[in-house]
């Protein structure tokens, strides 16, 4: 199975070694480095869960059967938060690069999530705050 | 033609319909070295949305690429056309994404029951209101903060929730949430001779390094005012300012308004209750947390530039823990000197 990201509700950009991805539809935003950044990376440009373990365990040194298990972690929880999805449509790669990067020791991926955004917007700039003000809400 | 773009048309037809009928008003402003024009309708002064920007010198040719019309009004003929739209479907940022594209893009804010739609492919925003007049003051204080954050990422700038003073040409952008002390250490800054390029949001500039002013205008509770009471005579709505934040019109004989400076260092203010204030470093992942939260929920989820630009801004400049003293000008002088030093 192969993963796409609908633009016209995921924004997501890389630089370096850092990822940021933001759920318009939901409110949410995501942040990762490392290997999260390097799932995402994989993940959004086709990749199959397979494909990204394998380049994975090659650039991190590490084994790949527990990279597998770590991404395919990675990518139930990408799809539940809605940010790829299931895509039958795009085709095979030749090949998937990762950036050029320093990379450590492998570790599980992890996304930073920031839920809260759709609080903050709701708030009414002059009813619903604290006397500090927008966005921190009434106590 | 999509659906979207079937109701840009129709926007556009009833706002120029709508501005034919009465007096209009118009001026050419700018966030940067980018110009855009505002159209609206002409009214008591203080309705003017153009208001709240600081107005390009005549001299001064912009290139303006993008118009802005902004009209009003719940009449037949005034109002907006009938969405095409479920009335789900801006929830929950107030995005339109079903019937938005990457040159069109459509927006309900649920604080002012506006309209915005954006249609890059003519160079024009439409913006409707149901009284411009009956807006509340922070709403004239910041207006067509969506549509001009649209368009300001096309043209490679982000519009961040932040302020920034600077000397000498150099900046400061301080970003943090509501409440960490963003306006007041700005307003406090440019009361002491800082140029003030803005306290609630600016327009950063990654690949230049630079900060823009987008608003002239400030906004403050009623704690600012008691330590910078020299703000107090400028409120233009002091009467109502323990229900809603005070507004102030800044113009130079004010303060020193800067409509540039280049970015030298990011401070993450918060309070403290220390003598004097301090600085220490902060992170990039620091930075971003302190931008990314109110900057995209206030911009209604950013556009697809927006993660890249926020991570450029992130690396542009040095960063900074400030944390605040109730000693102003120690304050003053700490801003001042990372201001200067990044």
């Amino acid at each position: 199975m192969r993963y796409s990201v609908n633009p016209a509700r995921i924004s997501h950009d890389r630089l370096q070694d850092e990822v940021i991805v933001i759920n318009v539809s939901s409110g949410a935003y995501y942040s990762g480095s490392g290997p999260a950044a390097d799932v995402w990376t994989l993940m959004s440009k086709g990749a199959t869960v397979a494909e990204t373990a394998r380049i994975l365990a090659t650039a991190y040194s590490a084994d790949e059967a527990r990279v597998l298990a770590d991404v395919e972690t990675c990518v139930k929880t990408l799809l539940a938060q809605g940010l790829i999805q299931e895509e039958s449509g795009v085709p095979a790669s030749n090949g998937h690069a990762l950036p050029e990067a320093v990379r450590g020791a492998w570790a599980a991926p992890a996304f930073d999530e920031y839920t809260d955004m759709w609080q903050l917007i709701r708030l009414d700039p002059i009813h619903e705050v604290d006397e500090v003000g927008w966005p921190v809400p009434k106590a | 033609m999509t659906s979207g773009e079937s109701f840009a048309i129709a926007v556009a037809e009833r706002a120029a319909a709508s501005l034919a009928r009465r007096p209009t008003q118009a001026g050419v402003f700018a966030v940067g070295p980018f110009g855009f024009r505002l159209k609206g309708p002409a009214g008591r002064s203080d309705d003017w949305l153009g208001r709240a920007f600081l107005p390009v010198p005549s001299s001064w040719d912009t290139g303006a690429s993008h118009d802005v019309m902004v009209w009003d009004g719940t009449e037949p003929g005034d109002l907006p056309p009938r969405v095409p739209w479920e009335p789900t479907a801006p929830e929950p940022l107030g995005f339109v994404a079903s019937h938005s594209s990457e040159s069109l893009r459509c927006a309900i804010d649920i604080h002012t029951d506006s309209l915005t739609v954006s249609n890059f492919a003519t160079g024009y925003s439409y913006v409707w209101y149901p009284a411009i007049d009956a807006l509340p003051a922070w709403a004239k204080a910041s207006p067509f903060r969506i549509p001009l954050s649209w368009w300001c990422n096309r043209q490679g700038i982000q519009v961040v929730h932040g302020a920034a003073v600077g000397v000498d040409g150099r900046a400061a952008l301080l970003v943090g949430d509501g409440g960490s002390g963003k306006s007041t250490t700005a307003l406090a800054c440019a009361l002491a001779g800082f140029d003030y390029l803005g306290d609630d949001y600016c327009a950063v500039e990654p690949a230049t390094g630079k900060v823009h002013m987008l608003y002239r205008t400030a906004k403050v509770f009623a704690p600012t005012l008691d330590l910078l009471p020299a703000l107090r005579e400028r409120v233009e709505n002091g009467d109502r300012i323990a229900s809603e934040k005070g507004v102030a019109f800044l113009d130079p004989s004010n303060v020193k308004l800067g409509r540039s400076a280049s970015l030298s260092a990011i401070l993450l203010p918060r309070v403290g209750d220390a003598r004097v204030p301090k600085l220490y470093p902060a992170t990039r992942d620091e930075v971003i947390k302190a931008v990314l939260p109110s900057t995209i929920g206030g911009l209604m989820g950013g556009t697809a530039a927006t993660p890249r630009m926020i991570l450029e801004l992130a690396r542009s400049a040095p960063a900074w823990h400030l944390v605040l003293a109730p000693d102003m000008a120690a304050v003053v002088d700490a801003v001042g000197a990372r201001s200067v030093a990044g």
